[in-house]
């Protein structure tokens, strides 16, 4: 069995278990969606501030619907789509809203001591915040989660020649951008 | 699969457009997202769990993120508290459940974030205590440096220091728009050109910390925290403060925990102090 069959064997079990009530898997459970979770919520929402709050929303949208998780497909993959409709649907609430743009975008940036990965992730939700939210969706759910154009269609209720378009445009803007940025930093 | 991108996996044009665009399949490495500590970890979990179990209703949970971020937005107010402006932050008691979360020992970081500068000139003043633009710290040499020619000129010396102002007003308002690069070179600009002005201190102290955190360059963070700290002005602290976070780093614990313990001894009413202790804390597994 290759590794990551073994993770998403555990990653099921857990939630089968999670989903017959046993306290300590839900708890396991948690532990191992936290960082996933948030790190999907931030490439989905602009800045910091909110992760936080929507990452703890959509963990608890999927331990309350875990028991409609029927086993087909990868659970991370189902807990995936769970976090982003959350996403996509907190959008909606003006409360929500007015709240985000009170917030500072930038917010705390936390430890320098990480791995290289980590600031060159930060780097690319950068360039993320500052395309337009639907370019930003679909090239998060297009190449972050690996949905295909059809599936990315039917979940934004969107025709597919418009997810390609979001997709060329997306990628246009982030190249331009990186054009700019291609120049060694100046001393 | 087709050319149309349906799948990014087999996709070669696509796989190679994501390499350009840097973006990786989701796991649970470090990032996007900011990590959390280990206590904040716990709180959150803790605080799910009795949501779910009904213990507490879920409308009246805690909105953690939003206290984060106001509480972020305060420290980092309070950081650069002589000539800075931020936007408006809560008031102290906001901070309290956030310090509660902290127990764990996992500093916050308010004062890498760059901070935004007033513009901060004899036209507008900013409410801060005003340095006297009559007399500049030493300046940091360099023959381009245009303040230095128009020093113990009033006028001139406020023309400059309004278009050194608006300069750092702009870099702010790039970064603000994530254009990091282009607000970095403004920062140097700035402190290329009005060295010795309190605009350079705090384009400094903004590029020190934009190297640091956006583009991972820490030997060009220590250099420019160095000058700041040298050049003197108002945010020395901040800038010893820095030099923390760089050795922090590079994981040279030593290093790190001797300039808190400076950072501490010197600069004993600075706002940080505490999120220094908090550190000092930690690496001495006191």
């Amino acid at each position: 069995m290759k590794p990551r069959d073994v993770d998403d064997a555990r990653w099921s079990l857990l939630a089968r278990k999670a989903a017959a009530g046993d306290s300590p898997s839900t708890k396991q459970l948690l532990v191992y969606l936290l960082p996933r979770v948030r790190n999907l919520v931030r490439y989905l929402v602009r800045g910091d501030p909110e992760v936080d709050d929507l990452s703890q929303e959509a963990l608890l949208l999927i331990l309350q619907g875990i028991s409609t998780y029927r086993g087909e497909g990868e659970f991370r993959s189902w807990a995936d789509r769970v976090v982003a409709r959350c996403v996509f649907g907190s959008r909606k609430d003006p409360a929500r809203r007015f709240e985000q743009a009170l917030l500072d975008v930038d917010g705390a940036v936390e430890p320098a001591a990480l791995p290289d990965r980590y600031y060159l992730r930060r780097q690319v939700v950068a360039e993320l915040d500052a395309l337009p939210q639907q370019q930003r969706d679909v090239l998060v759910l297009h190449y972050v989660l690996g949905m295909t154009i059809p599936e990315i269609a039917s979940e934004l209720t969107v025709p597919e020649e418009t997810v390609r378009s979001r997709i060329r445009l997306g990628k246009q803007r982030i190249r331009n951008e990186m054009a700019d940025e291609t120049n060694p930093l100046p001393r | 699969m087709t050319k149309s991108g349906n799948t990014p996996s087999e996709n070669p044009d696509s796989v190679s457009e994501s390499e350009v665009l840097q973006l990786e399949a989701l796991d649970s490495a470090p990032g996007p997202a900011r990590p959390l500590s280990a206590a904040e970890t716990a709180a959150m979990i803790d605080r799910l769990e009795r949501q779910l179990w009904g213990v507490r209703p879920r409308s009246k949970r805690l909105r953690l993120g939003a206290v984060l971020g106001v509480a972020g937005a305060f420290a980092a107010a309070s950081a650069a508290a002589a000539i800075y402006v931020l936007r408006p932050a809560e008031p102290a008691a906001v901070t309290a459940p956030n310090e509660a979360l902290r127990t764990g020992g996992t500093p916050e970081k308010p004062s890498t974030s760059v901070p935004e500068v007033a513009r901060g000139t004899a036209d507008e003043p900013t409410g801060a205590p005003a340095p006297s633009l009559a007399s500049p710290e030493a300046p940091a040499a360099g023959p381009r440096a245009v303040d230095d020619k128009v020093e113990g000129s009033g006028r001139g010396v406020i023309r400059h220091s309004k278009a050194a102002a608006d300069q750092l007003a702009e870099a702010n308002a790039l970064r603000g728009r994530h254009r990091y690069r282009q607000a970095l070179d403004l920062y140097l600009r700035v402190i290329e050109r009005y060295p010795s002005s309190m605009q350079a201190s705090a384009a400094r102290v903004a590029a020190a910390a934009m190297r640091l955190e956006q583009f991972g360059d820490v030997q060009g963070a220590e250099r420019l925290y160095r000058e700041a700290k040298t050049t003197g002005g108002e945010l020395t602290a901040e800038a010893q403060f820095g030099l923390a976070e760089v050795f922090r780093a590079r994981n040279d614990a030593n290093a790190e925990r001797q300039a808190l313990h400076e950072f501490t001894a010197r600069y004993p009413d600075n706002p940080l102090k505490s999120v220094a202790e908090r550190r000092l804390q930690v690496l001495e597994g006191r």
